[in-house]
């Protein structure tokens, strides 16, 4: 992906050390790694390269700092919000949510009835009772995720 | 022994073919699954941009699971689920004090010593090798398979301690234990832009562009996956590319356990292979395969 990127990710590991946390917390790298870890797996200084660009993405979030690419930002939040609330991926769910959120509402129309065609998306949440007794725990989880990260800050 | 089987949101939706073939391939070769009851999602992508904790949390509730259930070994076919559950386990049996932290934040008791374990490396062992040798009834003669791995079965090497993390092999052991020719090609383990394919589809075309042109100059008609996200992108988005580069690919996307399947003699129906958006059934009755 880092054809598309701003600054490579090693570039962003210098700014990071160099204290350059405006110029980082708004790149775009952060927001369109796909975390291969490729950098990771080759640095010659064995730097957690992905691992930093998932710490940068975080504390922006923390912070409060609009995402360079929030659409990108948009899908992981709609993500979170499915497995909190069914436990479980929700495709259909998901993506109309996406819309809603980034307005793109016709993207991928077409490709989206192919899919549902060849059974690959499904109307309803998959077995929805075991599901809902799933989600309960993972919602519990969530806060007290949330509480011992709201103590570290 | 039986395995726990953690199939992942994907095997039950998008990916729905990779679920049904391996669990043909299972019957088949007689290994003994069982689906964990009540799981849930590993949080995948989303999750470790968003939360650290929350990615460990997910994954570490999966393996908790399949220890309260007395499971030694978890089946884990999609590669995201799979990198996920190996890190989590990495990062608990290496960072002091966190072991204790999840255990608090799941309200669960995790040892942490179930082994998590991809198909691939269970197949490519002595004995399913033979195994799969005794249950070959039709060889895949006429497929020239390049054989795509993607970014998580191998990396980090020190986390998935797995297969070799730049050029890996398992999946061309099994592949030309089939029958079919396997081939030597440059984009084994590049990036298909995985989750990318919902916001920033432009992107993911690009990737897939790459990784079609290297299987086109080795000669190959089909492409082999072991990933669903890696399959949605090269698969469904595989037209899309075509038209925005006016090039011609044409390949046929096939799980490797629906190849097996087929060298098994399972139908095509029973292996999902009508499910894909590039229909591999021409190139199957071209090389009088189905």
């Amino acid at each position: 992906m880092a054809f598309a990127m701003d600054f490579t990710p090693s570039q962003l590991m210098h700014a990071i050390r160099l204290g350059l946390d405006e110029m980082v917390m708004s790149s775009k790298t952060t927001w369109l790694c796909a975390t291969c870890q490729t950098c990771t797996t080759r640095c010659p200084q064995g730097l957690d390269i992905a691992k930093a660009l998932d710490a940068v993405k975080i504390i922006a979030q923390r912070k409060g700092i609009k995402a360079s690419e929030p659409d990108v930002l948009a899908f992981y939040k709609t993500m979170m919000g499915s497995i909190f609330g069914f436990g479980r991926v929700y495709e259909l769910g998901l993506i109309a949510i996406l819309k809603l959120r980034t307005g793109h509402l016709f993207k991928d129309v077409g490709l989206g009835i192919k899919m549902f065609g060849k059974g690959k998306l499904k109307l309803f949440p998959s077995k929805i009772f075991p599901i809902f007794f799933d989600a309960s725990e993972i919602r519990k989880i969530r806060k007290r995720v949330e509480k011992l990260e709201g103590q570290r800050k | 022994m039986k395995y726990a089987y953690y199939p992942g949101c994907s095997l039950h939706s998008t990916a729905s073919e990779y679920d049904i073939s391996f669990r043909s391939v299972c019957r088949t070769l007689h290994v003994a699954i069982e689906e964990i009851p009540k799981w849930a999602c590993c949080g995948s992508t989303p999750a470790h941009s968003t939360s650290h904790l929350m990615a460990l949390a997910l994954p570490g509730r999966v393996i908790s699971q399949a220890e309260e259930a007395k499971f030694q070994k978890i089946l884990v076919p999609c590669a995201s689920c799979f990198q996920r559950l190996k890190t989590a386990q990495y990062e608990v049996r290496n960072y002091s004090g966190l072991h204790e932290t999840l255990e608090q934040v799941l309200d669960r008791k995790l040892e942490n010593k179930a082994e998590v374990v991809h198909p691939l490396e269970l197949f490519i062992g002595e004995e399913m090798s033979n195994r799969i040798a005794d249950a070959v009834r039709k060889r895949l003669e006429g497929l020239k398979v390049c054989c795509y791995y993607g970014c998580l079965l191998t990396r980090p090497p020190k986390v998935m301690n797995f297969d070799e993390c730049e050029y890996p092999m398992s999946m061309d052991t099994i592949v030309s234990a089939l029958g079919a020719e396997t081939l030597d090609w440059n984009a084994k383990t590049s990036c298909c832009g995985a989750s990318l394919s919902l916001t920033k589809s432009d992107h993911v075309c690009k990737l897939i562009r790459d990784i079609f042109q290297e299987a086109k100059a080795v000669g190959a008609n089909a492409i082999a996956v072991a990933c669903p996200l890696c399959h949605s992108n090269l698969d469904t988005r595989q037209q899309e590319a075509e038209m925005i580069y006016k090039e011609k690919y044409g390949f046929p996307i096939f799980y490797f356990t629906q190849l097996m399947g087929l060298a098994f003699g399972e139908s095509i129906k029973a292996l999902g292979l009508k499910k894909h958006l590039v229909d591999p059934r021409p190139l199957l009755s071209e090389v009088g395969i189905a």
